[in-house]
This record gives C-alpha cells, structure tokens and sequence, in this order.
C-alpha cells in the first residue's frame, strides 16, 4: 500500500511538463489504477487517511479513484463521511486529468448527486457541482450540464444555475462513431442535450427572463433530427406561453425546424394556440372562456404557473397598448375595458385595483406614465393616467449595443474555431474531395457511384439557403 | 291605409332578414332615373329598389310590372307580382293575371321549341355560321324570358363555331351583359380579357373600349378593389354616351367612378386624375353633385364633401352595383378625411374636429380609436383635455432601437443555426423509437460500436450537406 501511494504521490512527475508527456504518464497512471483492485484503493491506511496524503489538485486521478472504490464499497454512510472530500475535490480537481477518467467521475458525481436529493437538500450540491461545471470548459456540453439544472431546478437556485446557462454552448462532445480512450463511458444522448435546453429555458423563466428562456427553448425547438421528442413538444408548449410574455403573440416556429417536429407541434399543441390567439385578440372575454376550456390542459402539462403569469401580464399588456392609442385617460375609463383575467375577485379589476397595477408599471418602468388626482378628496377624486411619449433612453439603447456588439464578436470569435476544426475534420476533406470529382468529371462519377442519398440532399439544402449566407456574413464583416 | 300595414310587415321582416332597407326617399325621381336604362336591367333596378326602399316599394312594382307586360319574362313577372301582393294585397294591379302568363308562357314554349328545332336542322347541315346564329338566336329567346343560365349556355356553346375575331367579340359582349345580371364577375373579367387579347379595327375599338372599361370596373367594383375600379372607370372614354344602357349609363360611370376615388385616392391624385382628366369630366359634368364633392375634399372641406355624399347616400343605396359597398365606401372616405385633415396639425381638440367632420365627440372618438388601432392614424388621444396630438418620433432613438433590435436578432439566429449544426455534427439528432426507412439512420441506431465505415462517411458527408 505504501508502495501505491508513492506512485500516487510521484504522478505527475512535474507541475509543468509538455501536455504529450502529460498524457503519456496519465496513460500509464490510468493502467495502474485500473489494475488496483477497488478493496486496496478503499483500503484505511493505519496511520491516517490516504486522502489527506494527496492533493485533489494534483493527484487528481488517484483522488478520484480512491473515493470512487469507496463508495462502492462502503455503505451511505461513507459517502456522508467522504463528503467534505468529495466536496473539496469537486471545487479543485485537475480537469484535464479527470477527462481521461470520465466514467469513473460520471460514478462519483451521480453518487453524490443522488446524495444531495435523496436527503432532501439539493442545494448543497449546487455550488460543488457549479464549481465543477467551470472547472472543465463550460462552453462544451458535458453530462454535468443537465444533472446541474435538475438540481437547481429543484433546489430552486435559478440564480447560480444563470450563472452556468449565461454561458453558450458551443461545442458537443462528439458522441457516435468517435473510439476513443473513454469509449466505456456512458455517452451524451439527444435527451440529455434536449433535457438541458428545455431546463435552461425553465431556470430563465424562473428569474422572469423571457428572452433568454425563448432562445433556450428554441435551441430544443430546432434540434435536427427525423422525429420529434417529446422533451421538444413540452419546449414548444412553454415556447408559446413564453412569447405571450414576451412579446404578447406567439412566436413562430423557426423555419429550420425539422418538419417531423413542426408537423407534431401543430398537432399536439392546439390548445395552447388557440389561448395564444385568444390573448392576441385582446379580448378579455374570449381569453376567460378559453381559460375555462384549458384549465386542465395547463395542470396536465404543469404550465399553470407559466399560465398564470400569461393572465396577469394580459392586463398589464393591454394597458401598454393604450399607450400608442392616448395620452390621458381616466383609470375609470381603463378598469371599464375588463381586463382582470386572472378570475381572482375581489377589487383588483375594479378602479382602485387597476390603480394599482398601473402604479406598479410605473414604478417597474412597463410604461413611462403618470397618475394625477383631480380632487384631493380620494371619494370625489378621479384618477387621470397620462402616457409620456416612447421615453428617449439613448444612453441605454447605446449600452446595450455595445454589450450586443460585444456578444456577436465572441460570436464571431467562436465561430471561426468551430470554421477552422471542421474545415479540417477529415469527413469534410473527403467530402471536398468527392466534390472536386464529380465538378470535374461528373458524368463519370455520377454513373460510379450511384448513390441516391447523394441527389435527395443536394436538393434538400437550399431552403435553408438565406439562413446560412448570414452565417457566412458574420465571417466577411469582421 | 290598409296597404301601409302590409308594406310595413313586409319591411321589418325584410329587415330582420339582414336586407338592407332604405327609409327615406331618394334624390333622384323615378321615372327619369328609370328611363335612362334599358332592357332587363330596367326591371332589375326596379325591383332592387321596390324591396329596399318602402316609399317606393309600389310605385316601382307597378312601373316593373308595366314594364315586364310587353316581355315575355314570365319568372319575374311572377316575382315583382308576388311583391306586390305581399305589400298591398288590395291593389287592383296585383291582381293575377292568369291570362297573360298563360299567353306568353305558351308563347314562350313554342317559340323555344321552333328555335331548336331550327338549331337542330342547322347542325345536321354542318354549316357553322348557322349553327352559331342558331345558339345565339336561343340564347337571346332564352335572355328575354328570363332563363339567363340557359341563356349564357347558349353563349358559351357558340364559342366552338366563332369563325371570325368579331364573332368572338360578340359572343363575349353577350356573355358579359349575361354574367354582370348574374353577378358573376369572375367570368366578366376572363372574358373581358379574352376581347382585350384579340386584335381589332379602330372603329370596333372605339366602340368597345368604353364598354370594357366599366365592364372591368364592376368587376373590380364587386371584389372591393376601390382603386382598380375607380382606374377602369378613370379610363373609361366618353363616348360611351348611351350605347350600354342596358347596363350603365354615363351618370353611373361617373358616380362609381367618383366614389371609388375618393375612397381610394390622395388628394393631389384626385385633383390630376379625376378633376383634370379630360376624358372623365365629360362624365361629371352629368353628376355635378359628385365633382363638387371631389373639388371639396381636394380642398379639404370635408364636411362639405361628406355632406354631400350624405345627401346622396340613398341614392347609392338603392344602386344594384353600389348598394353593397356603400357604406364600406363612405367608411374610407371618412376615415381617409380624417387623416388628411390632420395631417398639417399637431394638435387638434376633438370638438373642432367632429365639427369639421359633423359629428358628435363621442362618435369621432371612438371612429378615432379603432382608426388608430388599426394604425391608419398615427396620433393618440388625450380624453382629459379633449385632444388629438400627433405622435412624436424620435428618429434616432428609433434608429439605436431597430439597430439593437436587428443585432439581437442576428445573434441569436446565428446561435441557433450553429448549436443545430453542432448537435448534428456530434451526432444528437432526435430519432424515433422505429429506425426509419433510410440506411443511414438504421446505422446509427443499432451499429453504434460496429458500423461499417462507409456508412460512417455517408453520414458525415451528409451533415457536411447541410451545414454548407
């Protein structure tokens, strides 16, 4: 045992070696540790714990190892046990050792992450995991990414989960075909990708950012593919209620939707359209009987709250829309449109409840308005609303352009790695190839090879012709 | 009066039927109003006005009935009868008379019977130019009494038998004059364009260029097309005159024409096109009510204008071709009045305002209100101080707002087409429970740690598809 744990101590040879060496010794380190059998790694040393010997930051894979055969050996209560040392690695392993050891992490992690629910506390396990999530390149999608949202969903952290899903993704492990070195690890599926969309989308609507959920959704909404997911029916369900908070309408299905997909959200979301048509006709009365109709349909799809939250803003969406129409009326005059859709009672529909809600719009700056009492005497008083003309913010239109700006040049940055990688993978090489054979002698090639798969694609692409000349734009622009 | 009663009931059911019934009497006077027209469209005014206007109701019958007597129109002399009988069941007139029906109709059956049989002997000598003056020999038998569908059908079947560019002229003309009595402007318009097609001599041209004009301006009269109608009917020479008032007569031209501008045109185009159209103004000096009305609202007294119109509103009313779009008409007119008006202010109160426009301020505002809803008005409302107040742009923030707007849009689009392209490049595309029918996929399905190569490369090389 001692003998082990001087290997352990002596790997990495040196804090800065060449990353060729780096791998090479991780290699062989790997053989090692694989050969231990899980008893002698989980083994007590006498004199202390193993553990306290090496660093998580630099014994990274002997770490890992030594608390995986122990969970594996050792009952729950280990794991409680080993909990700060899982912790402390979680916030400071190596991760360019432990993505040599992926299965054996994913092991660790669904521990400690089942741990965290089963107790009852998911928030604990927040911060680790996050720590982690930065620690590898939080631009690649890892399994990491959906358990992290799960877990914050349930603990209710939207904030700290933000932090992860402000980040775009812009890369996918490769997940088929690719043999590599941890080839026994559990692959990345479509579910988990679609998962991580659709709960990203979940955590922005919890902090009430619109937008952003709506892209997020739209990334499941589009995911390519010749079926449709049910993971991806839910995405458009929450899409329509979302773009009725954002914008008042329904946004439209991407055009590059597969047509699998937009064929099953046309038919499997009906109801929801028609709730969104209804909340676009600004009709109150329509909206309630549709209300009445879709109740159910709203508990079954748990989108109640984001149902809800499509009632209350009705009111407040109708009242912005006044604004393009007067420049002063009375708070009678708007609490007589009926808008209360919310079936709540009580006075909020009525003069003074719709006081209210206009004074909270002001005061969240909805709207840019004033309320002015003509009688000092509230029974006699009668409320006047006066919209002030579209506010001139030129000073914050200027300081989201230029944050704008900055986005699409990291954009822009990312998009010619991606450029580059691709340019140079192998299948488009051969395929640039094939390419210059068939432009060169064609006739030939064509009766070759008669591959059919070859002419049904080659007609397929071009309507997404106008969508993928802007991509090339970016490039030429910067 | 007992008659009263009856025409009263027969009104209000008329009424809650949804048929528009006219109350009050028009401008025009009947008789002359009538004279100007001939043949069918005669009665078939007549009796358009006689079921929307109760003041006119008899006296119109009576003049359709007097009329249809020297035809041979049985159908419809039945139908003004039955009228007549519901409105005033006392008058001597809407007695049956059982006599003359029996007379024409009998009459009306042999001549059809003799026609064909004379038609037939035409085909069986081969010699088409009889045969083609054998259909239209019944189709203008069929005409007079009254069978247009049989009568268009004879029209039509002239059409394999037309030897000469002219024959076809005039099978169109009579298909034309068949369809505008049916409503059938779908076909009008084929045919007209199938008479602008051929090639003809000036003469026939002078002749047929005014009635293709209004033919085409109904057309686009009847699908709502304000402007097209009121360009067919700009266009329509004077010579015109009288030579198709067995559909139009000038007057009308220059009515439908004059209301279709004003509903559709800009002030300065109604000045250059209507007023100043050479052509046209021989049409309006018959309809001096209608110039001054255009001149008006050119110089922007719009509720001279409106009034004008008002006066007349009955008139096109009881119209068979307008009666149907008046009210659609003046809605554009007005609302169209209203936006010229306030162009020049910037602030306007709402009493000023329903003075000019002869209204009440309740109404203006809520004539305002949908206007601005349906963003044909761009100003907004201040109820407490009584105002319309044009809306401030601010063109540079407007700019920085559009700018961001379109930033924003550009990356998320570009966002999304990359993670698509990525997630097939990694090989995450959604697939069913079922592998489908493709190759390819079944590949990806089951073969995940033994597929061949080739396969490999096939789906490679079809990514690579997509993402160029």
């Amino acid at each position: 045992m001692d003998k082990l744990v001087d290997s352990f101590l002596s790997f990495p040879s040196s804090q800065n070696i060449s990353d060729s060496e780096l791998n090479k010794q991780i290699q062989n380190h790997l053989a090692l540790l694989n050969r231990t059998p899980a008893a002698t790694l989980a083994y007590q040393h006498a004199g202390g714990d193993v553990l306290t010997l090496l660093d998580p930051s630099v014994n990274s894979l002997a770490y890992l190892y030594i608390l995986v055969a122990r969970i594996d050996l050792g009952q729950k209560n280990t794991l409680e046990v080993g909990w700060r040392q899982i912790v402390t690695f979680l916030e400071s392993f190596n991760p360019k050792q432990v993505r040599c050891a992926q299965d054996i992490f994913r092991r660790l992690v669904d521990a400690f992450f089942s741990l965290a629910t089963e107790s009852g506390k998911p928030i604990i396990a927040v911060r680790p995991i996050k720590k982690a999530i930065l620690r590898f390149n939080p631009t690649k999608f890892s399994f990491l990414h959906p358990l992290f949202l799960r877990l914050c969903l349930e603990a209710k952290c939207y904030r700290d989960a933000a932090a992860i899903v402000d980040i775009d993704i812009v890369e996918f492990p490769i997940s088929a075909g690719k043999v590599t070195e941890n080839s026994r690890a559990r692959e990345i599926t479509y579910q988990d990708v679609l998962t991580y969309f659709l709960y990203a989308g979940m955590i922005y609507m919890g902090i009430k950012e619109w937008r952003r959920a709506a892209d997020y959704l739209t990334y499941a909404i589009v995911a390519p593919g010749t079926a449709c997911s049910q993971i991806q029916i839910d995405a458009y369900k929450k899409y329509i209620l979302v773009g009725l908070l954002l914008d008042g309408k329904s946004l439209p299905i991407p055009r590059s939707t597969a047509v699998a997909a937009s064929r099953a959200y046309k038919a499997l979301s009906r109801p929801y359209e028609s709730f969104a048509s209804a909340f676009k006709a600004g009709n109150p009365e329509l909206l309630r009987t549709e209300v009445a109709q879709l109740v159910d349909v709203f508990r079954q799809d748990n989108n109640t709250g984001l149902a809800i939250q499509c009632l209350e803003a009705f009111r407040r969406m109708q009242i912005i829309a006044l604004r393009d129409t007067y420049v002063t009326l009375s708070t009678e005059e708007i609490s007589k449109k009926d808008l209360e859709v919310t079936g709540r009672g009580g006075d909020i529909g009525g003069k003074e409840g719709t006081e209210a809600v206009i004074l909270g719009m002001i005061e969240r700056e909805e709207i840019s308005a004033s309320l002015s009492h003509s009688h000092p005497n509230p029974e006699q008083s009668q409320t006047t609303v006066h919209f002030h003309n579209h506010p001139v913010d030129e000073s914050r239109n200027l300081a989201a352009l230029q944050v704008e700006l900055r986005r699409i040049m990291t954009l822009n940055k990312q998009m010619k790695t991606i450029n580059k990688k691709y340019g140079m993978s192998r299948e488009f090489i051969q395929y640039m190839v094939k390419m210059a054979k068939m432009s060169g002698n064609s006739g030939l090639a064509g009766m070759a090879e008669p591959d059919p798969m070859d002419f049904d694609y080659g007609f397929n692409w071009p309507e997404d012709e106008p969508e993928e000349a802007i991509m090339q734009d970016l490039d030429d622009d910067m | 009066m007992a008659g009263n009663a009856h025409l009263d009931a027969y009104f209000s059911q008329a009424r809650s039927d949804g048929v528009l019934v006219v109350k009050d009497l028009p401008k025009f006077d009947l008789d002359t109003y009538i004279s100007g027209y001939t043949g069918r469209t005669q009665v078939d005014r007549l009796i358009h006005i006689s079921t929307h206007s109760p003041p006119l109701a008899i006296e119109g019958l009576k003049l359709a009935i007097k009329l249809l007597k020297q035809t041979q129109d049985v159908p419809r002399f039945r139908l003004a009868l039955d009228i007549l009988r519901k409105i005033s069941p006392e008058d001597a007139e809407s007695a049956q008379d059982d006599a003359w029906i029996e007379k024409t109709s009998r009459k009306v059956a042999s001549d059809t019977e003799r026609i064909e049989i004379d038609l037939k002997s035409y085909k069986h000598n081969l010699i088409k130019e009889s045969i083609r003056i054998g259909h239209e020999d019944l189709g203008n038998h069929l005409y007079a009494s009254g069978d247009l569908v049989g009568a268009f059908k004879c029209y039509s079947r002239m059409r394999d038998f037309c030897t000469a560019p002219k024959h076809i002229v005039d099978m169109s003309m009579q298909a034309i004059k068949v369809c505008i009595e049916q409503g059938n402007y779908m076909t009008v318009q084929s045919h007209v364009v199938k008479i602008r097609n051929l090639t003809r001599g000036p003469d026939e041209e002078d002749l047929l260029r005014p009635k293709l004009c209004v033919a085409m301006g109904l057309t686009q009269l009847a699908a709502g097309d304000f402007r097209a109608a009121a360009r067919s009917f700009l266009d329509c020479p004077p010579t015109l005159h009288n030579t198709y008032n067995e559909v139009i007569t000038a007057n009308d031209v220059a009515t439908y024409g004059g209301l279709c501008a004003l509903a559709s045109m800009e002030r300065t185009q109604l000045k250059t096109e209507v007023l100043d159209n050479v052509e046209f103004r021989n049409f309006l000096e018959l309809e001096p009510r209608m110039r001054k009305a255009i001149s008006f609202f050119h110089t922007a007294k719009y509720s001279n204008c409106l009034s004008i119109l008002e006066e007349s509103k009955n008139d096109f009313l009881l119209d068979i071709h307008l009666h149907r779009h008046a009210n659609r008409l003046f809605e554009l007119i007005r609302s169209k009045g209203i936006v010229q008006y306030f162009i020049p202010f910037s602030c306007v109160t709402l009493s000023s305002m329903a003075q000019a426009f002869a209204t009440d301020e309740q109404t203006l505002e809520k004539e305002l209100v949908v206007m601005i809803g349906k963003g044909a008005l761009d100003a907004r409302i201040d109820t407490k101080n009584r105002l319309l107040t044009a809306k401030e742009t601010n063109l540079r923030s407007a700019v920085h707002h559009e700018t961001l707007a379109v930033a924003q849009n550009y990356e998320r689009l570009a966002r999304m087409k990359l993670m698509r392209m990525n997630m097939i490049r990694a090989g995450l595309e959604v697939r069913g429970s079922k592998a489908p029918t493709s190759q390819v996929n079944t590949g990806i399905v089951h073969g995940q740690n033994s597929w061949p190569i080739n396969l490999n490369a096939q789906r490679a090389e079809r990514n690579w598809r997509e993402f160029m």
